[in-house]
This record gives structure tokens, sequence and C-alpha cells, in this order.
């Protein structure tokens, strides 16, 4: 996924050895969804979708319950998150494997593909495009994985799942303590906005530092399907779940902070957003989570 | 309404992970042996450097301690240069700890065998000890980066100097 993995696992009962075998298994799981759901390999279940459309393709559980969970972010967002943008994506210049070194691009897509175009069939779990959509599952396939992994380790007295910013902190740190989550300041290289002490929690931020386009200036990785309004520079998600919290910073980074405020609380979420002129946002039940 | 969706989602996770483990791909941690006795608490080993300055360090407090012996006595930290290294899955970080009037003043990295380069952590990492006076920082949410090993260095080195007068 073009991310740094990294697992830290704590047991007081458990040798070593059996400690590092549950880390080496859970890191696997994130081969096996990106093998599915990444938009930048030809041989992706979701890009194979491309070559069948019109048609219920079935698919596998690693691809069919993090796009269903996008589309229902999708339709709770009117659409403002999108998971029908790798097109445009593509346009802006995000089309190589950072594996293969590859460049990958449909030049046969709709420009206008949007969710709606994407059917899926809970009881025979396949997809069937309307449309030829390219399917960027970049805000949930991540989530999805650390979620997975941390089901893999829950065995431990304590674990983190780092995947490039999307965090989940599972039971305590060595001290018996919650673990200390730190969020990165969206324009101040050195600096932290806050420390969180988490546990069982997942914390995701999305920022528009991370990914900047290669081709247009000032775009991001993440496209706004529909233009207008102020929307935060930095948005970070506390949830039960990664998908969940990777999903929704996202769509908070699309949305206006009174939206997003209220899409979070809507959602059981806790979430810090940022905005350009670095004044900050909170939910209700943010400040819970703060160290000290 | 509200609750409602929160549930949804949440169900809809919960699913999803449901469905992963009946198709194999999660299996439950194979760990049906007996807990062994004396083994490490963690895949997170630090080892001790085999060093004879962190002696010496004791003796720089009353040395350097220039803020008056009762500044020193009642500080968190004695004054002085303290080694610490950590490891984690990604490599080995170590550090020297710098205290002065019983603050923790400058965290050097001196040694960086990581799998990403140390300016993914330096001086990011260094600065947040300081600002914060204690090690506990562990993960970096909105960055490809986290030391766990860069902690535990900083941990083990300020647990050299922790003052034995200090209470709290």
């Amino acid at each position: 996924m073009d991310t740094r993995v990294a697992i830290t696992g704590v047991s007081r009962t458990l040798p070593e050895a059996a400690i590092r075998q549950s880390i080496d298994n859970a890191i696997t799981l994130f081969y096996d969804v990106e093998a599915s759901c990444s938009r930048f390999r030809s041989d992706s279940e979701v890009r194979q979708l491309l070559l069948s459309v019109g048609e219920p393709v079935a698919v596998s559980p690693l691809l069919y319950h993090p796009l269903r969970f996008a589309l229902t972010i999708a339709d709770i967002t009117a659409g403002r998150f999108d998971p029908a943008v790798g097109r445009r994506m593509e346009q802006l210049g995000f089309v190589v494997d950072y594996q293969s070194g590859r460049s990958i691009a449909s030049s046969s897509v709709s420009e206008d593909a949007s969710y709606r175009d994407i059917e899926l069939d809970d009881e025979h779990q396949t997809v069937t495009l309307h449309r030829p959509v390219v399917i960027d599952l970049g805000a949930v396939a991540k989530g999805f994985a650390v979620d997975l992994a941390a089901l893999q380790l829950q065995a431990l007295d304590g674990f983190v799942i780092d995947a490039g910013g999307d965090i989940y902190a599972g039971g305590a740190r060595p001290s018996g303590e919650p673990w200390r989550v730190g969020i990165r300041h969206p324009r101040i290289p050195d600096a932290m906005v806050t420390t969180l002490a988490i546990s069982n929690r997942a914390v995701c931020t999305s920022g528009d530092y991370e990914r900047r386009s290669p081709v247009v200036p000032d775009a991001s990785h993440i496209v706004l399907p529909r233009s207008g309004g102020k929307t935060p520079i930095s948005a970070t998600v506390i949830a039960p779940y990664a998908m969940m919290a990777d999903a929704l910073s996202t769509a908070a980074m699309l949305l206006q902070p009174d939206e997003g405020r209220a899409l979070l609380t809507d959602c059981g979420a806790e979430g810090l957003l940022i905005m350009p002129d670095l004044s900050i946002c909170y939910t209700d039940e943010w400040e819970v989570y703060i160290d000290e | 309404m509200a609750k409602q969706m929160s549930k949804q989602l949440i169900a809809m996770c919960t699913v999803a992970l449901g469905a992963m483990y009946v198709a194999g791909y999660a299996v439950t941690a194979p760990f049906a042996e007996q807990p062994v006795a004396g083994v490490s608490n963690g895949s997170n080993t630090t080892h001790q450097r085999a060093e004879s300055d962190s002696t010496d360090n004791t003796n720089d407090a009353t040395t350097n301690g220039s803020g008056g012996t009762s500044a020193v006595k009642s500080a968190k930290y004695i004054d002085g240069t303290y080694q610490g290294t950590g490891s984690d899955q990604i490599g080995t970080v170590d550090v020297a700890v710098t205290i002065r009037n019983g603050k923790i003043v400058r965290v050097e990295i001196t040694e960086c065998d990581t799998h990403y380069p140390q300016s993914d952590i330096d001086p990011v990492l260094p600065n947040e000890v300081i600002a914060k006076q204690s090690a506990n920082v562990d993960f970096v949410s909105g960055a490809t980066l986290s030391s766990y090993a860069f902690a535990m260095a900083v941990q083990q080195a300020l647990s050299q100097a922790q003052n034995p007068n200090d209470k709290g």
C-alpha cells in the first residue's frame, strides 16, 4: 500500500517467538488486502471488475466488505465521499504502482462515473459496474487491513499497529497505561498538535500534506468530487474500528467543519479538524482522549 | 437516528471481520502452549548497554549540579548524560539524553539502525521529548513514522537519570 506498517506487541505470558509469529501473521494480511483492493495493480480484484462491466462479478470478502463500507459512507455523505474517484485521481497523476513502478491509467473510463454506478448484491457477494468505474478504496482498505491485523493480535496484552498514520492501539503499554498517540501538525514539520491516550481504539489522520499531486499544483490525494466551501487541512478521527476512522477522516476532509463534526457525531466517532487558518473544531467527547 | 448510524457502521465492521475469519484469513493466534516462565515481556527488547560511564554519570551529578544542592535533590532527574537503546520490529535506535538542572535539555540519536531513514524521526521525536520532558510519545498519527524503539531508548536513559530522592 506504499506505506510502512509497524506493529508493536507486548505480552506478559507468551514467549517472544510466539509474539513475533503473531505479528508476522498480522503483517501478511496487509498484502492480502492490497492484492484485492489496490487501484494501482492491473491484476487486483478491484481492477479486474473493469473487464466485466455490466455483469455481476463474484468477489472475495477482502474486496466485498471494504467496498460495501465505502459505498455506505458515500450514501451517508450524499456522494461527497465517493470511492468512484479513481479516474479523477489518475488525472491528478496518482498512477504509479509503488511496487512495480509501472503506471496504470484507464482511458475508457467515464469521467462522471459515481458510486451510484456500482451495485452490490449482499446475498451472492457480487459487484456489478453499470459503467466503467475506477474504484479507489484508499480511504477504507488500509483501515480494514489494520482491523484484520488487530483481530490477529488479540492474544497479546498490548499492541499497536501503525500503518502510515492509521493507528490501532490495543490493550496497554508494558506499564499498564494506555498507548500515547501523537497527532502531527499539518503545517509545522516537527511539531505535534496534541497527544492522545488510546486503548482499544483506532486513530486515523487524513491530511493534505501526505501526498501531493505530481501534475496539479496544490492538489493532494484527497479528491473532492464536487467543489465548494472551506474544508480542513487535517482531520483526525478516533473510532472503535480503523476502517471507520479511516473512511470518516477522509470524509471529514471533504466537508465543511460543521458538517464534518456532525457526521462524526452521528457516526459515534470523535474527531479533531484543523482548518487552513489553523483554527480547530472538535467533537464533544474528543477531550476525553487527550493525554494528561 | 445518530445512534443507528453508529450502530450500522460498527456492525458492518464486525461483519466484515467475521466474514474474513470464516474465510480463513485471520486465524486466531495459535497459542495452545503453556506460558513459558521468565521469558520476555514483549517483542520490544531493550538491551542494557555494557558501559562504564553510566556509573560515572551519577558522579557527574554532584559536580555538574550548578543549580544548587537542594534544587538537584528535588529534581526528577540527576544531571548528566545517559545512554539508552531500544529495538522494535523496524530496527534499533540508540540515544544520548542530557539532563541539566534536573531537566531534559538534549536528546541525541547516536545510532539509528532502522528500515527508515533517521530523518523520519530526527528531530521530531527528540524535540517532542524535550518539549514534554518525558519519553511518553510512542506513535505519531498523520505521519508514516513511529518509533517505539526510540521511546524505549529514551525511557532507558531516563531510568538511569532518575533521582532516588524524587517522590513523584
